[in-house]
């Protein structure tokens, strides 16, 4: 085997290719692990470039979303009252309650404001209220601010029962209760900061686009309302119900009347049973044709019904509070809900309205007839509530006949409060010369006893005047 | 040992590098040139390119930002205007009306016209309901006429299975009851003073928190975990 010989150069030649071999190697070291970080930061950047470039691409979407929310934040928060407004609102409250006959004795606006809930945009704000009223006053007041068109609800309501004793105070006294109520609002103060919103480039154009989608997100938002009713005979539920005992037994009031009134509710009770019974047959009715004979029969039993009742109303005839109250909570309602499920295009308005205007002509009638002529009134006023101007000539003549009664009515009335004091009469039959000594003067017939007043007619027992153009005959 | 070469020049063997020595140089070569050529590929080529790479994705990246602030202030409105929303939202929810409860009081307190199931008044009406209120609640505090105890028992069934009236309202107490001294001169001379109360729902702020931020930590997990 050859002997390994190395000349000095060449040892010095090994020694430096040794030593370049050793650097290159740690150089390649190093900027392999150069590479390998900057490899790291490449990928690290990528995935921010991916993150920004997703979050880029929602640009678009997120325009769109801050522009419907922004838009219907803008829409909701006019429920809530701003800053300026709230002098209007106290202004409502006082309004509120003097227009239902509430005077408020202490409307104390709490100093502190309270941040509410997430969000520092709506700081709630409340109000202390005492007053005196009666319940139904109450709750009448309360029912307007909960549907004033800013937002208020309540978070306190107490209501202590005024002073009422039924050995003291008439069945019909209405005590005043103490009320002492707490009302919360809610102010939107995020509107001040506008400023700071982002600033979205074409917003009205955008705006404009986005106007239907803005809308159906908008159905959201629903504040609740309640239509309080007009308040009819219901009790005050913070009043002793029970009566005093009046002498001789009872609990008041003439025993045979209430009977009466009693029997009446019964009878309209029967009527409207039956009617419900009508109205059943008629859902299950085989034919068209008896279909149409139970409505007519239920509207006809209706009919005769409310003609009756509105006879009982326009004469007042019932006077127990406790009758009258199921009269009107329990029959009326009934009757107005039977009249409207009879009631359908065979029975249309029309042919309701024409039965019960020649009902109440035949009633104005007789009771002009018998001399009744508040009764005339009455049923004048209740009928015109009720029914609007007809266009048939039939109806257009029974509603002006009827006019012509109410008239005659109001007019004889008010013949009845004049003052005629007959103290003589000379009377000759089938002569103009007859003569009458009425409030001392003596008149002939044809003469004028005031402006609106005439002497037509002097019989045996009786007087023909012409008071404000209706002849009216004074009964000796 | 010390060799003498005492030959004339012609004679002498001629003095050539051995073949292993020649080896040894050029495998030398090849390891010293090789591994700085490494070298040098790994600087000027694939550190240029990853160099290049980076700055590349920073300018990219920079002249992304702008857009990416714009996006991250649209988000973060977003979110702002969905809590205002969803504030505003519970505000116009949380009200309860009272004027339609206290009505439909009024009117089951008025059924004693209709039927002899009752005759009830009240002497008090206690109502909490503010959102701070830590027992939101309805006290009554009233009289039955008469000595049947019978009858408030009926008024409190009325008024808890009254659709309108009891919806929104968690618990109805039972009434406590007490027969009172009879009033002369008064029909019926005999009352009954009752109390109960009604319970609206409540919830605790610190508890619908914690409630809300595990449901959010929930949905986070779930979204995590259908992407992986």
């Amino acid at each position: 085997m050859a002997k390994l010989e190395l000349h000095k150069n060449h040892k010095l030649f090994l020694a430096i290719t040794g030593l370049v071999l050793v650097g290159s190697a740690v150089a390649s070291y190093f900027v392999w692990k150069e590479c390998q970080q900057l490899e790291e930061e490449a990928i690290g950047m990528e995935e921010q470039v991916q993150v920004a470039k997703a979050k880029i691409m929602r640009i678009d979407d997120l325009e769109e979303q801050v522009i419907i929310l922004r838009e219907n934040v803008k829409e909701y928060v006019r429920i809530l009252p701003s800053d300026a407004e709230f002098t209007e609102l106290f202004k409502q409250l006082s309004d509120f309650a003097s227009s239902i006959g509430i005077r408020l004795s202490n409307l104390n606006p709490k100093q502190e404001r309270r941040q509410a809930r997430s969000t520092k945009a709506f700081e709630q704000v409340s109000y202390s209220l005492k007053f005196e009223a009666t319940y139904f006053q109450t709750l009448q007041f309360i029912n307007r601010l909960e549907n004033y068109e800013r937002f208020v609800s309540f978070a306190s309501i107490k209501v202590r029962a005024g002073n009422y004793d039924p050995l003291e105070h008439a069945p019909d006294f209405q005590p005043l209760h103490s009320c002492d109520v707490q009302l919360v609002t809610y102010v939107y103060v995020g509107g001040a900061e506008s400023s700071r919103e982002v600033q979205i480039a074409g917003y009205d154009r955008k705006r404009a686009f986005l106007a239907e989608q803005i809308a159906e997100a908008r159905h959201d938002l629903h504040l609740e309302k309640f239509q309080l009713l007009a308040e009819g005979v219901r009790r005050d539920p913070m009043v002793d119900p029970r009566r005093r005992v009046e002498e001789g037994g009872g609990s008041g009031g003439d025993e045979g009347a209430i009977d009466a009134q009693r029997a009446l509710i019964a009878e309209a009770r029967d009527i409207v049973a039956q009617c419900d019974a009508l109205f059943g047959m008629m859902k299950d009715a085989a034919s068209v044709m008896r279909e149409m004979e139970l409505r007519v029969e239920g509207w006809n039993a209706l009919t005769e019904l409310q003609a009756k009742l509105d006879v009982v109303m326009a004469k007042n005839e019932i006077s127990d509070p406790k009758v009258k109250r199921e009269f009107e909570t329990a029959i009326l309602p009934e009757v107005a809900r039977l009249r409207k499920q009879f009631g359908s295009e065979d029975m249309g308005g029309e042919d309701r309205d024409r039965i019960r205007i020649k009902k109440t002509l035949e009633q104005m009638r007789e009771a002009f007839r018998t001399h009744d002529y508040e009764a005339v009134a009455r049923a004048y006023e209740v009928i015109s509530m009720v029914v609007n101007n007809a266009t048939d000539p039939e109806l257009v003549a029974c509603q002006s006949e009827m006019e012509q009664l109410y008239l005659n009515a109001t007019t004889a009335v008010a013949f009845e409060q004049v003052k005629i004091d007959v103290s003589g009469l000379v009377v000759y039959p089938d002569s103009a010369d007859s003569v009458a000594i009425i409030n001392g003067v003596v008149y002939r017939e044809g003469e004028a006893i005031t402006d609106e007043m005439f002497l037509v007619d002097i019989g045996e027992d009786h007087l023909l005047f012409e008071f404000r153009g209706v002849l009216l005959t004074y009964d000796l | 040992m010390i060799q003498i070469n005492l030959l004339p020049d012609e004679f002498r063997r001629s003095q050539r590098t051995s073949a292993a020595t020649l080896s040894v140089i050029l495998i030398a070569t090849f390891f010293g040139f090789g591994s700085l050529s490494v070298t040098g590929y790994l600087y000027l080529n694939v550190r240029a390119e990853a160099h290049s790479r980076v700055s590349i994705l920073k300018e990219q990246l920079d002249n992304m930002t702008p857009q990416v602030r714009y996006a991250e202030s649209l988000d973060s409105e977003k979110g702002e205007f969905e809590k205002r929303n969803k504030t505003i939202q519970e505000i116009a929810k949380s009200r309860t009306l009272w004027s339609e409860k206290l009505d439909r009081f009024a009117e089951i307190v008025n059924r004693d016209v209709m039927s002899p199931r009752h005759q009830v008044w009240f002497d008090g009406i206690d109502i909490e309901c503010g959102l701070e209120a830590k027992d939101p609640h309805m006290d009554l505090d009233g009289f039955s006429a008469g000595e049947e105890f019978k009858l408030v028992s009926n008024f409190h069934e009325d008024l808890s299975r009254d659709a309108v009236f009891a919806k929104g309202f968690t618990e109805f107490t039972a009434p406590t009851q007490t027969l009172q001294d009879p009033e002369e001169g008064i029909d019926p001379p005999h009352k009954v003073a009752f109390d109960f109360g009604i319970k609206l729902p409540y919830e605790d702020p610190k508890k619908k928190k914690k409630a809300e931020a595990a449901k959010k930590a929930e949905a986070t997990e779930s979204a995590a975990g259908s992407s992986n």
